[in-house]
């Protein structure tokens, strides 16, 4: 119930936010929401209305919700196209993107967690985790650089830009290269190699956005695995007579699968779209994240506000879904006392 | 004879904290372990199952179990089929996220029969004393009481039917009422099914009640072993003697003072040359400083 | 521990006296785009960017302005931060709730959207940037303090404390204060190389610290074509930010590891 009322209310705050953003930014909110176009009289009039700067506040606050709600998310300065047009293509691909570096990051991380816990203490672990720590402290940008710079312009391995080659002109289903390049005409014309380009166009920006995600859920599987392994059930299942691998599926995992799985996933959602506003500008990709960078730096404000307003409640939306999957996972709030 | 261990010993790089130590255990027979914290009972109650942690040494002369002969790494296939082990904190032996009835599958299945094990585990439960069997099998840890947890662990130990149940202080964190029920329920599966029992206790007055044979333990060392009827009147060891006259008597009076033994047991780096009780010891004489003294005639380790 | 505390302290100070010797901005066509080397004077010992300016006196300047915008930045969120979470578990209530609420909600946008964000409404500039970083830093500080005043305030000697007469102030003074000291000072760092990666990831993007002050995020930027012909233009920069923060990191995580700590790892 506590939950709700505060889901709510972030979004409120969001919405409150991407209104008050061309209302606050010095300047004359309707001369920053038509670029060019406000040396118009007729123009301005019109987006006068449409913002209601004549009314009171709350009034513009109700105005610009309804809006939003009614699907009329208003145009960009810079493309003169309806927002939401240039926006869904985009934040497919960052999801795409996104999905897999969750999910790669996740996997890999936990699984160099386990290894790092079991083997603690030995050479092989002292080594890798002094190794982590560097690592840590990479900054993604950089990383992506010296990747691109190294693997795709040096040795030609990888592609540079964009998330499919030039060659291939793909008919959009879903929107999700890696779904469309398997499926219907796509996959006639082009059989696999659709599909391997686009993975080709992937392999970069999912290894510069997943290195530091790797090392901290690493790290966070490594010390709860650590400090379950000390605990008094573990002593009663060995003296059970229970093999180490039965202890840690039947044991261990259930024990350190809440407190990695919270922790692990809130941090892999900012880590991801902040890492994504990065990565994209480095390699090009046409996501979000770069969407949000250029219309920032061209003072697009209708599309920034949009952008924001996604994003933010994007973000908010899946916290809620990870509280309430770990809600039903935990057995101690399952069951009631 | 169930378990019989010669001369074990258990050290970290140069402080030793077993020191040659002996024990026997006969089937139906209890043997109770006397003494203070740091007298290494508990360690050596997860010594006998090769539980402990990597940097610790154990060496023995000889590790038989029903006559059969076992090097320190063979221990381990012992363990829960043959001997098993339960310990003094009830709710954190038992894994929080899992519920009694799977916990007492999983040890079931180690025993590699996977029939009827509900209806094994509801009469395992039943064995224990409790009665709504079908009801707790569904609950978690932290819904259980501290009885009722300590009855689960036993029960979970007994599951894969071992001749040798180690019992670690079993009853400390319980309250008293509890604690003689707890008390009660092993010594009479003990000799039903004609197991071995060593019970673990700081506190005589159990020792006294269940066990059949009596091992004093201090600092690291076995100072007495004795039968448990003889105690009162012919325990030999200075240590022993002390603590059977601090046991408050049921007829305490107001006011009166509970009795203590002066100064405290010696820490295991702070061992010296001769009997490590010299510092607490009303017979303490010259030669109890400079000699460690003997077990003479296998039951009490003094001078006199 | 005198020793170690106070060495760190040492190659600021050695950035900070070496800048009087420095001119980052002098543009010199001729010497555009040269290789590291001693040959042109000691200034150019790692050669020149893309408009001819001495790499060396980029990089250390570079560094003061990010290092030192992120030192003031954290000093004054920590303070700030510090006493706001000190006051909500002290009056707690609604103030409490709202405070806290208000955190969490900033708490859980990422770092570097809100200060895009906040870069977009107010324009690019070093005040705007400082208040954005401030607003992405003090709820972590916020909460920071508020756990553990809440914490203490339901221990004991708080309780007696009050009993005896003591106000507000002295509590804040006596008690909260000398125990989450150590633990500030980790979050301090911690933090501290936090806003410095943030610092140059929003100069990387063109949106921090503007042109043509020297800023390491930024001079990645401009030498992203350079990599074939100058490659150390890219290396560097990044080299260094990746040393400053691997330093601070270790600093903080040693601040607070204890002597239980390696017992129970020997075991």
């Amino acid at each position: 119930m506590n939950r709700s009322i505060n889901f709510f209310i972030s979004i409120f705050f969001i919405f409150l936010i991407s209104f008050f953003l061309i209302r606050l930014a010095p300047g004359d909110p309707v001369l920053l929401m038509l670029g060019d176009r406000g040396n118009d009289p007729a123009q301005y009039r019109i987006m006068m209305e449409s913002l209601g700067l004549n009314y009171p506040l709350y009034e513009q606050l109700k105005m610009y919700i309804l809006n939003i709600f009614k699907g009329n998310f208003g145009n960009s300065i810079v493309s003169g196209k309806s927002i939401i047009v240039e926006l869904l293509p985009r934040w497919k691909a960052s999801f795409e993107l996104g999905l897999i570096v969750f999910i790669f990051s996740f996997f890999i991380g936990s699984i160099l967690g386990i290894y790092l816990a079991y083997k603690f203490n030995s050479k092989v672990e002292r080594i890798l985790s002094s190794s982590m720590l560097v690592v840590y402290c990479i900054p993604i940008f950089w990383l992506g650089l010296l990747l691109i710079n190294i693997f795709s312009l040096k040795f030609n391995l990888f592609p540079v830009s964009g998330r499919i080659g030039y060659e291939f002109d793909l008919i959009s289903y879903t929107g999700f290269y890696l779904i469309d390049s398997l499926i219907g005409d796509n996959y006639k014309n082009y059989s696999f190699t659709a599909f391997f380009s686009c993975l080709n166009h992937m392999v970069l920006p999912i290894i510069t956005m997943s290195i530091v995600p790797i090392v901290s859920i690493a790290k966070i599987t490594k010390v709860s695995i650590l400090e379950v392994l000390r605990k008094d059930y573990i002593l009663t299942a060995k003296s059970l007579g229970m093999s180490e691998s039965s202890i840690f599926f039947k044991h261990v995992l259930r024990n350190i699968l809440v407190p990695v799985l919270t922790i692990s996933s809130l941090y892999l959602i900012n880590v991801t779209v902040a890492g994504a506003i990065l990565t994209e500008t480095i390699f090009s990709w046409p996501g979000i994240g770069r969407f949000l960078v250029t219309s920032v730096l061209s003072r697009d404000y209708p599309v920034i506000q949009v952008v924001i307003l996604f994003i933010g409640v994007f973000i908010l939306i899946v916290n809620l879904i990870l509280e309430m999957l770990v809600k039903i996972i935990d057995p101690k709030q399952r069951v009631k006392v | 004879m169930l378990l019989k261990i010669e001369e074990l010993k258990v050290k970290t790089e140069d402080i030793i904290l077993l020191d040659n130590i002996d024990l026997e255990v006969n089937h139906g027979e209890i043997i109770g372990i006397i003494g203070e914290s740091g007298s290494g009972k508990s360690l050596l109650a997860k010594t006998l199952l090769a539980l402990n942690s990597k940097n610790l040494v154990t060496s023995f002369r000889s590790y038989n179990y029903e006559d059969k002969s076992y090097s320190y790494d063979e221990i381990k296939l012992l363990r829960g089929k043959h001997i098993a082990m339960i310990f003094q904190n009830p709710h954190t032996a038992l894994d929080p996220s899992a519920n009694v009835k799977s916990q007492l599958k999983n040890a079931m299945l180690l025993n590699n029969k996977s029939e009827n094990i509900e209806h094994k585990s509801i009469e395992l439960l039943n064995e224990m004393g409790i009665k709504d069997a079908e009801r707790c099998l569904q609950l978690y840890p932290h819904q259980l009481s501290g009885g009722m947890a300590q009855r689960i662990l036993i029960a979970l130990m007994l599951a894969r039917e071992p001749s040798l149940l180690i019992a670690d202080e079993p009853t400390t964190a319980l309250d008293p009422l509890v604690q003689e029920q707890i008390l009660n329920l092993l010594k009479a599966i003990v000799k039903k099914r004609k197991m071995g029992l060593i019970l673990i206790s700081h506190d005589l007055r159990v020792i006294k009640k269940y066990a059949d044979k009596t091992i004093v333990m201090y600092s690291s060392q076995i100072v007495e072993k004795i039968e448990t009827q003889k105690i009162l009147d012919h325990a030999k060891h200075p240590y022993t003697r002390e603590l059977i006259s601090i046991i408050p008597s049921e007829n305490i009076k107001y006011k009166e003072n509970l009795k203590t033994i002066k100064g405290r047991i010696l820490a295991a780096n702070e061992y010296v040359m001769g009997c490590r009780f010299s510092n607490r010891c009303l017979l303490v004489e010259e030669k109890c400083n400079t000699k460690v003294p003997e077990l003479k005639d296998s039951t009490y380790r003094c001078h006199f | 521990m005198i020793n170690k505390k106070h060495v760190f302290i040492f190659p600021f100070v050695l950035l900070g006296i070496s800048c009087f010797f420095l001119d980052p901005y002098t543009q010199n066509i001729d010497k555009v785009l040269l290789q590291p080397g001693l040959t042109n004077g000691f200034s150019y010992i790692f050669g020149t960017d893309y408009i001819g300016r001495s790499y060396l006196d980029r990089l250390i300047l570079g560094g003061i302005n990010t290092i030192g915008l992120a030192l003031i930045i954290v000093f004054t969120s920590s303070i700030f931060g510090f006493f706001l979470g000190c006051y909500a578990a002290i009056r707690k209530g609604t103030i409490e709730s709202f405070i806290m609420r208000f955190s969490d909600i900033l708490m859980s946008i990422p770092g570097i959207l809100l200060a895009i964000v906040i870069v977009a409404i107010f324009g690019n500039g070093v005040i705007e940037l400082f208040i954005a970083l401030v607003i992405v830093l003090i709820p972590r500080f916020i909460r920071f303090s508020h756990s553990i005043t809440s914490r203490i305030n339901t221990e004991l000697y708080i309780t007696i404390a009050k009993v005896t007469g003591s106000s507000k102030i002295q509590i804040l003074k006596n008690e909260i204060l000398p125990n989450s000291k150590n633990l500030l000072m980790q979050q301090s760092i911690l933090s501290f190389s936090e806003v410095i990666l943030e610092i140059s990831a929003l100069g990387f993007l063109g949106l921090g610290i503007p042109a043509p002050l020297p800023e390491w995020g930024a001079m990645l930027a401009e030498s992203r074509n350079y990599f074939s012909t100058n490659p150390y233009l890219i290396i560097l920069p990044g080299l260094c930010l990746m040393l400053v923060v691997l330093f601070l990191n270790y600093i903080g995580e040693n601040l607070t590891i204890n002597k239980r700590e390696k017992n129970a790892i020997k075991n």
